[in-house]
C-alpha cells in the first residue's frame, strides 16, 4: 500500500460548505467537477469579446474560467469602485452571468496581489504609495522591485494598515460576488491573495522590516520560545524584554543571539507569509463569500521561499503551484509536483503556463504541454491554464481575444481531453517512500545567503538549488550543513529513482500521521535537528514504520542546545552523502519492506509513474527529461496494450515494449489488457475504457 | 519612455520568438526551447563572493547544470586573474563576477534612495545602473575578464535619440519575411513621449488581411494600415529574413547600401539619420576599395574633414553615434557575430 494524500483538514473553522475542495477537484450539491480551468481577464476584453472567447475556452475541453479581480484596476481615482457603472469591461457581474449561462464554473483571484503584468501588480497606485503599507529593507527604506512598466514599493505582508485596506476591497467586493456563489452561482473557487513570496524581495533579509514584522516577530519569539529565560538561553544572550529584541539585518553569526537568532529570524518569515494569508483567507470568509474554498498558489522557486507547503493548509483550503517551466526543466517539474501531491488536495495549479509575459522571452507551445504532461504525471490533479485566452503583454495563449484558435490550441484541446478521457483526475499515485525536506536546515540555508535580493527562490527559478548561494563555512559543524542538506536530497532522489520505487517530497513539519500508508521515510539528519520533526519520526517508527536517516544522528536542538534524539526505530544512521552507501541502504532497505518497483523502464534518465484507480494501474506516464532522443524499454506485467491518448500511438507488448521517446517528452499511456498475445506494433483496436465509479 | 498603460500585444510565441531571434546571439536567449540540440550553448557565469579581504566565502555558475552550484568551490581567494581564470576554465564558465558580500544589499539599498517611483521606467533602470557602476568603480562588484566600458547614457541622451528614431506621435515598423510569409514584425507608437504601443504580427494582419507575399508590395500596405491604425510612419524597414540576419550581423562596409540599392531592404520612410548611415557606409566601402586600388591611401582619412564640416553645416541631422556616443547598431552586430564559445569572429 503506498502513500495517499492527506484526509484530514487542519483547524479551520467549520462553516456550511457551497463547494467542496476533493482530491480530484471540486463538490457542488453531490456533483462532482474536475477542476480543468482556463484563464481569461475579462477587464483586458470588450464585453463583446467575452462570448466568443468563453466559448472557445469551452471548446478547449475546460469546464472553469479563471480570472484575476484586479484591485487597482476596478478602483477609480477617486477611489471609488466601478463594477461597470464606468467602464463596460468591468462589468463583473455580467461576466459572472454570461459564464453561467455557457455553463462554466468560475475560479476568481481577487488578490490584494495578482500582477498580471499589471502597473503595481495590480494594487492601487494609492496603496503602494501609502507609506504605512510598504515593506521595509534592513536599513528601513522601502523594498522596490523592478516590474514593468515602472518600479514600485512593494507592501508588507505584516502592516496591519495594509491588511485593513484589504479587508476594505473584499468588503466592497463581496457584496457584488456573493449572489454568485454556487450552487445558485458559478463561483467554486476564490484565491487568496498571489504568490506570496513578499512580491519576490523574499532574500533573508531583504524582507520586513516593517514595524508591525518587527512586532510580530518578537510575538513569534514569545510562542516559540515560551518564556525570556529560554529565549536567552536559547540565543546565548540577555534581554530586558521581548519588546528589546531586534531581528538581525545581515548574517552575523559573532552578533549577540548567535546562529539560533538568524534560524529563528529565517522561520519568522514563514510565520509572516502564513498568517497574513490566513488573515486574508478569514477577511473573505468575513465580507460574505464564505462557502467557497480558498487557495493559494506559490511561484515557481518555492524550495526556496520561507514558508513551506505544509504550513500553509491551515491558511487557506488547498495550496497550488504555478508551472512556467520549458522542456529543459522537466526535472524540476517532477520533483515539485512530487511535493505539491503530498500535501495538496487537489493537488493543483492555479498557473499552469501557457506562454508568458513578453519580458520572459518566447515561451513555446511544446514547453507548455510538455511541462504539463509532466506535472500530470507526478500528481497534479487540477489545473487553471494561464492564459487561455490572449490578453494585453502575454505571447502564448491558444485562443486570440477575438476568440479564434490559434494553431497552438489543437494541442491543448488534445491535451485537455486526453486527461479528461483517461479520468486522471480521479486517478491515484500512490507512494510508499517519502524524502523528508526538514526545515531547520532550509531555515539554516537562508541565513547564510550571500546574494542579498538574487534571493534563494530565484536561484531555484535559475535551476540552481535555493542553497547554492549560501556561505561556504561549516560555522563549527563537521561540514556546511547549508549546502550539505541539499546534497543528500538529490542523492537520495537520484537513487530513488534509479530503484524505480514511486516516491514524495514531505515538507519537515507535515503530519506524518496523515500518512498512514507510507513505508519508508528518508530523513537527512546532522548535528542539530528540530525535535519536533524527529519526534514524529520515532512516532513513524514505533507504527511499523522504517526510517533511513544520515549521515548524523543529531545531538542538538533546532536551537543548537544540547538535546537526545534516539535512532527511529533503533535503525543506524546511514551515511548519505555517500552514493554508493545511499543505493546500499535503498536497495536493502527497500527489499526488507517488500516494496517492487511496478512497470520499470529503460534506461535511465526516463522515469515512470503509474496512476491507479482502487488499486488497479490505469494510466502510465513515460517522462524523459533528457535531451536526445531513445527508445524506451516499458516492462510490463503482462501483454498489455498502451495506448498514448495523447499522441494518439500505440504500443503493444507481452513482456516488455519498445516506445520511442522525444528528447524532453512526456507519453500519458492508457494501459490495456491484450485479450490475446500481440506482436509490438499490432494495430488490434483496444477496448473503450470501462465505466469507473466516481471517487474522492 | 514606456507608458505606464503600455499594450503590448498581437505576437504569437512563434511571431516573437522570431522577432527576438533576429537580436539574439544564441537561440536560447530568444527563449528558444525549439531549437536544434546541437548548437553550442553559451556559457555561464562563475559567481564569486567575497568577504571584504577578498577570501571567497560563496561560489556558484548561472546556467545550470549538475556542477553549477559547487562550481569554483576550490578557489579561495580572488586576488590572482589567472586563479579566476583557471576556476572559470575547470567549471566552464565564459567569465566571472566577483562580489564583495554586501554588495547587492548596498546596491538595492542605494537604488532604494535614488531611484524616483515618479520616473519612467528606462530613468529607474538608468539610476539603478549608475548604482551598480559606482559599486564597480569601488572595487565592490568586479568582472574578469574586464570587459568593454560602454558608457552609461543619461535619460537625456537616450530620450534624444529615440525623438530621432521615433518622434512624438508617430510610429515605426521593421516587418520581415520568409518564403511569403511574414515571418515577424513589430510596429511601435510613441505618444506624450512615451511608448504606448508595441504591436505585432498578429494583430497587423488582422489589420491589413492576407498580404500577397511579396514583401515589395506588401510593405505598401503594411505602412498605410499602421500609419492609419497607430500612427504617421517615420521609419520602416522591410525585407527577407535571411538578408535583414545577414545585414544585423554584417562588418562588412557598404552592406546596407547595396541591399537598400539592390532592393533587398526597403527602407521607407527613410529618416534623414539614415540616409546619413547609409551615406556613410558607401563612403566606407569607397574608401576601403580606394586604398585598395590606390595601394595604401587613406581616402576616407584623406577626404574625412572636408565630409565633416559638410555634415556640420547639415545642422538639423544629427546621428544616433553621435547622441550616444556608441554606435548601438554596432555593438548589436559585433554581439551576433560572436560564436557560441565567446570568441569573436575573425573579420
Amino acid at each position: 500500500m503506498g502513500a495517499r494524500r492527506p484526509s484530514a483538514r487542519p483547524s479551520r473553522p467549520a462553516q456550511p460548505a457551497r463547494v467542496r475542495l476533493l482530491g480530484s477537484g471540486f463538490e457542488v450539491e453531490g456533483q462532482r467537477h474536475p477542476i480543468h480551468s482556463g484563464a481569461l481577464h475579462y477587464f483586458r476584453l470588450e464585453p463583446q469579446q467575452w462570448r466568443p472567447a468563453l466559448e472557445s475556452l469551452r471548446a478547449l475541453g475546460l469546464n472553469m474560467v479563471e480570472s484575476y479581480v484586479p484591485w487597482g484596476v476596478h478602483q477609480r481615482p477617486d477611489g471609488d469602485l466601478d463594477f461597470g457603472q464606468h467602464d463596460p469591461r468591468l462589468n463583473l457581474r455580467g461576466f459572472l452571468e454570461l459564464a453561467q449561462e455557457l455553463g462554466l464554473w468560475v475560479f476568481l483571484r481577487p488578490g490584494p496581489h495578482v500582477n498580471a503584468e499589471l502597473s503595481y501588480f495590480g494594487l492601487p497606485r494609492s496603496v503602494v504609495l501609502d507609506t504605512r503599507n510598504q515593506a521595509l529593507s534592513a536599513r528601513g527604506r522601502p523594498l522596490l522591485l523592478p516590474a514593468v512598466p515602472r518600479f514600485f514599493p512593494v507592501p508588507s505582508y505584516a502592516s496591519r494598515h495594509f491588511r485593513a485596506q484589504v479587508a476594505q476591497w473584499y468588503r466592497a467586493l463581496g457584496p457584488v460576488l456573493a449572489p454568485y456563489r454556487a450552487p445558485e452561482g458559478p463561483l467554486a473557487l476564490l484565491q487568496v491573495d498571489n504568490e506570496a513570496s513578499f512580491y519576490f524581495r523574499d532574500a533573508p533579509y531583504d524582507s520586513d522590516y516593517h514595524p508591525d514584522a518587527i512586532a510580530d516577530f518578537r510575538s513569534f519569539l514569545q510562542q516559540r520560545h515560551g518564556d525570556l529565560t529560554r529565549l536567552e538561553r536559547a540565543w546565548g544572550t540577555q534581554f530586558q524584554g521581548f519588546d528589546a529584541i531586534e531581528p538581525p539585518r545581515r548574517f552575523d553569526p559573532q552578533a549577540p543571539g548567535g546562529l539560533p537568532r538568524h534560524l529563528d529570524w529565517a522561520r519568522f518569515q514563514g510565520v509572516m507569509l502564513r498568517d497574513a494569508l490566513a488573515d486574508m483567507a478569514r477577511s473573505l470568509g468575513e465580507a460574505g463569500l464564505d462557502g467557497i474554498p480558498t487557495v493559494h498558489n506559490l511561484p515557481m522557486g518555492d524550495l526556496g521561499l520561507p514558508v513551506t507547503l505544509a504550513s500553509l493548509e491551515g491558511a487557506v483550503d488547498a495550496v497550488g503551484l504555478d508551472y512556467y517551466h520549458g522542456r529543459d526543466g522537466l526535472e524540476a517539474v517532477r520533483r515539485r509536483t512530487q511535493r505539491l501531491a503530498a500535501h495538496a488536495r487537489p493537488a493543483l495549479a492555479p498557473e499552469l503556463g501557457l506562454g508568458a509575459p513578453p519580458w520572459f522571452g518566447a515561451r513555446s507551445i511544446q514547453d507548455a504541454l510538455q511541462s504539463a504532461l509532466c506535472a500530470l504525471a507526478f500528481g497534479l490533479r487540477g489545473f487553471n491554464l494561464y492564459m487561455t485566452v490572449d490578453r494585453d503583454r502575454w505571447v502564448g495563449a491558444p485562443v486570440a481575444a477575438d476568440g479564434s484558435l490559434r494553431p497552438s490550441a489543437a494541442g491543448v484541446a488534445r491535451l485537455v481531453r486526453a486527461v479528461r478521457d483517461c479520468r486522471l483526475h480521479q486517478l491515484e499515485r500512490r507512494a510508499a517512500v517519502a524524502i523528508s525536506l526538514p526545515g531547520e536546515y532550509a531555515a539554516l540555508s537562508r541565513a547564510t545567503h550571500t546574494l542579498g535580493a538574487c534571493s534563494p527562490s530565484t536561484l531555484e527559478l535559475m535551476g540552481l538549488p535555493a542553497s547554492a548561494g549560501c556561505r561556504r563555512d561549516p560555522l563549527g559543524f563537521a561540514q556546511p550543513i547549508q549546502h550539505a542538506w541539499r546534497a543528500v536530497i538529490d542523492q537520495l532522489d537520484a537513487a530513488l529513482c534509479d530503484l524505480q520505487l514511486p516516491f514524495i517530497y514531505l515538507d519537515g513539519d507535515a503530519d506524518l500521521e496523515r500518512y498512514p500508508e507510507l513505508q519508508l521515510i528518508c530523513a537527512p539528519s546532522f548535528e542539530f535537528a528540530d525535535a519536533t520533526r524527529w519526534q514524529q519520526l520515532e512516532a513513524f517508527a514505533r507504527r511499523g514504520g522504517s526510517v533511513i536517516y544520515g549521515p548524523g544522528l543529531p545531538h542538538m536542538d533546532a536551537d543548537l542546545q544540547p538535546h537526545d534524539f534516539a535512532p527511529p526505530g533503533g535503525s543506524p544512521q546511514a551515511d548519505l552523502d555517500d552514493r554508493a552507501a545511499v543505493d546500499e541502504v535503498l536497495r536493502s532497505r527497500a527489499s526488507e519492506l517488500g516494496l517492487v518497483p511496478e512497470f520499470p523502464v529503460f534506461p535511465r534518465p526516463l522515469i515512470r509513474s503509474v496512476h491507479e484507480l482502487d488499486g488497479e494501474p490505469q494510466v502510465l506516464f513515460i517522462v524523459h527529461p533528457g535531451r536526445e532522443d531513445c527508445l524506451a524499454e516499458q516492462h510490463l506485467p503482462r501483454p498489455m496494450i498502451l495506448h498514448d491518448i495523447y499522441a494518439d500511438e500505440r504500443f503493444s507488448g507481452q513482456r516488455t515494449v519498445s516506445i520511442p521517446m522525444p528528447g524532453r517528452s512526456c507519453r500519458l499511456l492508457l494501459l490495456q489488457e491484450a485479450s490475446e498475445p500481440t506482436q509490438a506494433g499490432d494495430p488490434r483496436r483496444s477496448r473503450p475504457p470501462a465505466a469507473r465509479a466516481e471517487r474522492s | 519612455m514606456l507608458a505606464d498603460n503600455v499594450r503590448f500585444e498581437g505576437f504569437t510565441a512563434p511571431q516573437f520568438r522570431n522577432l527576438l531571434s533576429l537580436f539574439a546571439a544564441h537561440p536560447d536567449e530568444a527563449g528558444d526551447s525549439e531549437a536544434p540540440l546541437l548548437q553550442p550553448r553559451p556559457r555561464g557565469t562563475l559567481v564569486l563572493v567575497t568577504d571584504a579581504e577578498g577570501a571567497v566565502i560563496a561560489s556558484l555558475m548561472t546556467g545550470g547544470g549538475a556542477a553549477a552550484a559547487t562550481a569554483g568551490a576550490e578557489l579561495q581567494r580572488v586576488d590572482d586573474p589567472e586563479q579566476i581564470a583557471a576556476a572559470c576554465e575547470r567549471a566552464g564558465a565564459r567569465r566571472a563576477l566577483i562580489l564583495e558580500h554586501g554588495a547587492i544589499e548596498e546596491l538595492t539599498e542605494r537604488a532604494a534612495e535614488r531611484v524616483g517611483l515618479a520616473l519612467d521606467y528606462v530613468s529607474q533602470w538608468l539610476t539603478l545602473l549608475s548604482v551598480a557602476r559606482e559599486l564597480e568603480e569601488e572595487g565592490r562588484i568586479r568582472f574578469w575578464p574586464t570587459p568593454k566600458r560602454l558608457p552609461l547614457p543619461s535619460l537625456q541622451m537616450l530620450s534624444r535619440a529615440l525623438d530621432l528614431l521615433l518622434p512624438d506621435g508617430h510610429s515605426l515598423l521593421l516587418a520581415i519575411w520568409e518564403s511569403e510569409t511574414l515571418w515577424t514584425a513589430c510596429a511601435l507608437h510613441r505618444r506624450h513621449g512615451l511608448l504606448d504601443r508595441i504591436v505585432g504580427p498578429e494583430l497587423l494582419l488582422d489589420w491589413t488581411g492576407p498580404l500577397g507575399g511579396d514583401f515589395r508590395r506588401d510593405q505598401r500596405l503594411l505602412r498605410n494600415v499602421v500609419a492609419g491604425a497607430l500612427g504617421p510612419l517615420h521609419l520602416g524597414i522591410f525585407a527577407e529574413r535571411a538578408q535583414i540576419e545577414g545585414l544585423l550581423r554584417a562588418s562588412e562596409p557598404g552592406a546596407w547600401t547595396r541591399a537598400v540599392a539592390l532592393r533587398d531592404v526597403i527602407i521607407n520612410p527613410s529618416p534623414s539619420y539614415v540616409q546619413m548611415a547609409l551615406a556613410a557606409d558607401a563612403a566606407r566601402a569607397v574608401g576601403r576599395r580606394a586604398r585598395n586600388i590606390l595601394g595604401g591611401i587613406d581616402l576616407a582619412g584623406t577626404f574625412g574633414p572636408a565630409a565633416k564640416i559638410a555634415r556640420e553645416r547639415i545642422a538639423n541631422v544629427g546621428s544616433i553615434t553621435d547622441i550616444l556616443g556608441f554606435s548601438p547598431l554596432e555593438g548589436l552586430a559585433e554581439r551576433l557575430r560572436r560564436r557560441g564559445d565567446g570568441a569573436p569572429e575573425d573579420q
